[in-house]
């Protein structure tokens, strides 16, 4: 039997309507979240571990975490309905975030399929180890408060919490405004017209205090949080939600974006050290799930040996060493975006109309994304100009959330800085904020009867056919604006938080390097270490994978074409008949999981609807 | 042939058409009155007679109770009610996708572990009863709902499984004949 392949514009043009038009029953299910954090793996080098290995605790760890913090922790934000029967659910789906994500960043696709299922399913939605190292402080204070009266006025009050959560992590600056932005005065937060320095907060421990920021040496013991502690924090999951599902349900792993490739090498791994025995990531689950990205690929060409491994890994460790987590992307200070992403998601959506608090921080206030995001904007208007698909600059953040259109729109096209063709808002007539218009406005703005590069553009643009035959996938087809700018936003804040501060770049990007295999380290680790012990890195089951998998890309984000998927399922063991893809004609890359009515919904309840059955078929 | 066409008829999981028996079949909530149910409901069931656990889906409902709400399969589901049935006639719905209209417009409720039993005449080849009873959250003040159905074949479809059952015994005595012959 043939794999099952389908571009499903057809099929959601059908489903995409009709939700709307149901009630939501008299009492509508409403799943509850839980951010839970279990004992992980003991990886030795971790503080915590009680081993000879330990590294000592960092002072701001310890500011951070409080006295003897234990790391060797795992942690998921937990979707649940709780039934009255008190019945466990039969299908457990454990989510992996992918480049720079939280756990949150599946708040929305977590809730439809949970709510869908009543609760037979639950969703976990897991966040790597960095995550437990953000001082998330100040966006939980903004949120404490973003109801106050003091935040609810316009403008805001200046002790509002949301102003107080920002300042707690940036002072006020007297920076030259850049062109007419934001002037004509500095870069103040509160908008008190006083040069406020940051802002310290009360913590849980009962210390005023600033940010507790990492620096890399802070940090080294995550020269040993590469793929094998992750895969074995995550393998204790695996195990626990098994014991809830039982041998006749379901666990499934699954991936956004890059997570297809965390959660693909999960399959692929081999959790048990000695050579003759296997105890193989894919034997653990019942189907793997990937969402908008192509799953473990092949890795360099030129793969390290052994001694270029071990030396790598002794340089991350070392102080003044390589960084081990990924400081700046595209030339954006990472961990800037952690602690202003989150508080403006909350302004965004709390004080919607407000002048962007967002571009009064030294992140945007100054510097590159300065220049980029220069007009001056709401709250909401900052949010959308960011990311979504016709202003974002980089096609893996971005969202259908819909368009601004009270001023010019310059166009950019793809070259240079610019991967893809953008628009970049400039400054509205008359000193006006550039305004946001929703996903759903009638008036969002199309080509044709607009022209793509004449001001404002278009928020809806067909993107052509398909690519031919042979060459790389591209986005093609009509786009889509399908995701309400707050089920964004909720995947930014709340329980936990959508973007990782601290991505430990340096020992998984060493790992990945491996692809999809890493038998010849393994093979030069026996020969020359341990005939008893694979070694530090044991990728070697791809080719035995058997689960059934499902994949879910969208025609205008990474994964565009059904072909995306080809090299990593032609890698695998799992017959044609239990691969699956899909592709949502329109979706942009975070669309898949934000989206209202989302397509991926109906296409992910029906699988699992056969996946189940099919096991079934074998042990009731 | 005769074997293909048996095999045809095994696997082709033809719909069966069931009548909700309103004597036997109710729901009875938690506060107030228990009303009765009537409607139809059709199933696929993989191969018989069960020779092994087999494919058993749900593929129609159309059910009323007394007081009027109507339950159907959830139209928004590709796969509303896949289960399995046992060679003991045991059958498991692990979620079964329902659309709930009561009155006020149709909503969704997906049922965990819908369990029941399918009973079969003598030869295996067509069902004669299906009975299984699960409770719903109605999320109202009607508490938790037990509901039960008994189902039986509607006339036609008893008539059409005899047909076919007779077909699938002649087909096996005549293949049973034709083993034999190749045995000779």
């Amino acid at each position: 039997m043939s794999r099952r392949t389908v571009v499903a514009f057809v099929l959601l043009g059908s489903l995409a309507a009709a939700p709307n038009a149901r009630c939501p029953g008299p009492n509508p299910p409403n799943p509850t979240q839980q951010v839970l954090f279990v004992p992980g793996f003991l990886e030795p080098h971790t503080p915590g571990s009680g081993a000879s290995e330990e590294f000592a605790t960092a002072p701001v760890i310890t500011t951070l975490l409080g006295a003897d913090p234990d790391l060797n922790r795992v942690s998921y934000v937990r979707t649940a309905i709780s039934p009255a029967s008190g019945n466990p659910p039969r299908a457990i789906a454990i989510m992996i975030p992918g480049f720079l994500g939280g756990a949150t960043t599946y708040d929305p696709l977590a809730r439809d399929l949970v709510r869908r299922f009543n609760g037979n399913l639950e969703v976990w939605a897991v966040d790597r180890r960095p995550n437990q190292l953000e001082d998330r402080l100040g966006a939980e204070h903004a949120i404490a408060g973003a109801t106050d009266p003091a935040c609810v006025a316009s403008p805001p009050a200046a002790n509002c919490a949301i102003s107080e959560g920002v300042q707690f992590y940036y002072p006020d600056i007297d920076n030259a405004p850049i062109g007419d932005f934001p002037g004509p005065n500095d870069l103040d937060l509160d908008l008190d017209g006083i040069f406020d320095d940051q802002l310290p907060l009360m913590d849980a421990f009962g210390v005023t205090r600033e940010p507790a920021l990492m620096a890399q040496d802070d940090v080294r013991f995550m020269a040993w949080w590469g793929l094998d502690t992750y895969f074995r924090d995550w393998k204790l999951l695996v195990e626990a939600a098994r014991v809830i599902v039982g041998q006749d349900g379901l666990v499934l792993l699954g991936g956004h974006s890059q997570g297809t490739t965390w959660a693909a090498t999960f399959a692929a791994y081999d959790f048990d050290p000695d050579p003759s025995a296997v105890a193989a990531g894919h034997s653990l689950i019942d189907g793997l799930i990937l969402i908008e990205g192509g799953g473990a690929g092949a890795g360099s060409e030129t793969k390290p040996t052994l001694a270029q491994y071990q030396s790598s890994v002794a340089s991350f460790a070392a102080p003044g060493g390589p960084n081990v987590f990924l400081s700046d992307f595209s030339g954006i200070p990472l961990q800037d975006l952690g602690t202003s992403g989150e508080v403006a998601a909350i302004a965004a959506y709390y004080q919607p109309t407000e002048r962007a608090i967002l571009q009064r921080t030294p992140v945007f206030g100054a510097g590159l994304l300065s220049l980029l995001l220069s007009a001056p904007a709401t709250n909401r208007a900052i949010a959308g100009m960011f990311l979504d698909d016709d202003f974002s600059p980089n096609p893996a953040f971005r969202v259908s959330i819909g368009f601004t259109d009270n001023g010019a729109n310059f166009y950019q096209g793809a070259g240079g800085f610019f991967p893809t063709s953008l628009y970049l808002a400039q400054p509205a007539p008359g000193g006006a904020l550039r305004q946001w218009k929703e996903y759903d406005d009638p008036t969002l703005p199309s080509c044709p009867p607009n022209g793509v590069d004449v001001s404002p553009g278009c928020a809806i643009l067909d993107n052509g056919p398909p690519s031919d035959p042979g060459q790389n996938p591209r986005a093609n087809g009509v786009e889509r604006e399908v995701t309400p700018m707050n089920n964004f936003l909720f995947t930014q804040f709340g329980k936990s938080n959508g973007f990782e501060w601290y991505f430990s770049s340096a020992r998984p990007g060493l790992d990945f390097s491996y692809g999809r295999d890493s038998s010849a380290l393994v093979a030069e680790h026996l020969a020359s270490v341990d005939p008893g012990d694979e070694g530090p890195l044991v990728i070697t089951q791809n080719a035995a994978v058997d689960v059934p998998v499902i994949c879910i890309g969208g025609s205008n984000g990474l994964a565009p074409e059904p072909k995306s998927f080809d090299n990593y399922l032609a890698s695998i063991a799992t017959p044609a008949a239990d691969e699956e893809v899909y592709i949502l004609e329109g979706y942009a890359h975070l669309d898949v999981l934000t989206a209202a009515n989302n397509g991926a919904v109906p296409l992910l309840e029906d699988w699992i609807n056969r996946v189940q059955q099919k096991k079934l078929l074998e042990s009731f | 042939m005769a074997g293909a066409c048996a095999l045809a008829l095994l696997v082709a999981a033809p719909a069966i058409a069931l009548t909700i028996a309103p004597a036997e079949s109710s729901i009875v909530p938690q506060f107030g009155a228990a009303e009765s149910l009537s409607g139809t409901i059709a199933v696929a069931i993989g191969s018989l007679p069960l020779a092994q656990t087999t494919t058993f889906d749900v593929i129609g409902l159309a059910a009323s109770a007394s007081g009027g709400a109507t339950f159907a399969l959830d139209p928004e589901n590709q796969s509303p009610g896949l289960g399995v049935v046992n060679i003991a006639g045991s059958f498991l719905i692990p979620t079964l996708f329902l659309e709930i209209d009561a009155g006020g417009g149709g909503f969704p409720i997906a049922i965990a572990n819908v369990t029941g039993t399918a009973v079969f005449d003598a030869s295996g080849t067509v069902l004669q009863q299906l009975a299984t009873t699960f409770e719903v959250d109605s999320g109202g003040p009607a508490g938790i709902l037990t509901i039960t159905v008994v189902a039986v074949p509607e006339p036609a479809s008893i008539m059409l499984a005899g047909v076919a059952g007779a077909i699938l015994v002649a087909l096996a005595l005549r293949g049973g004949t034709a083993q034999k012959g190749i045995t000779r």
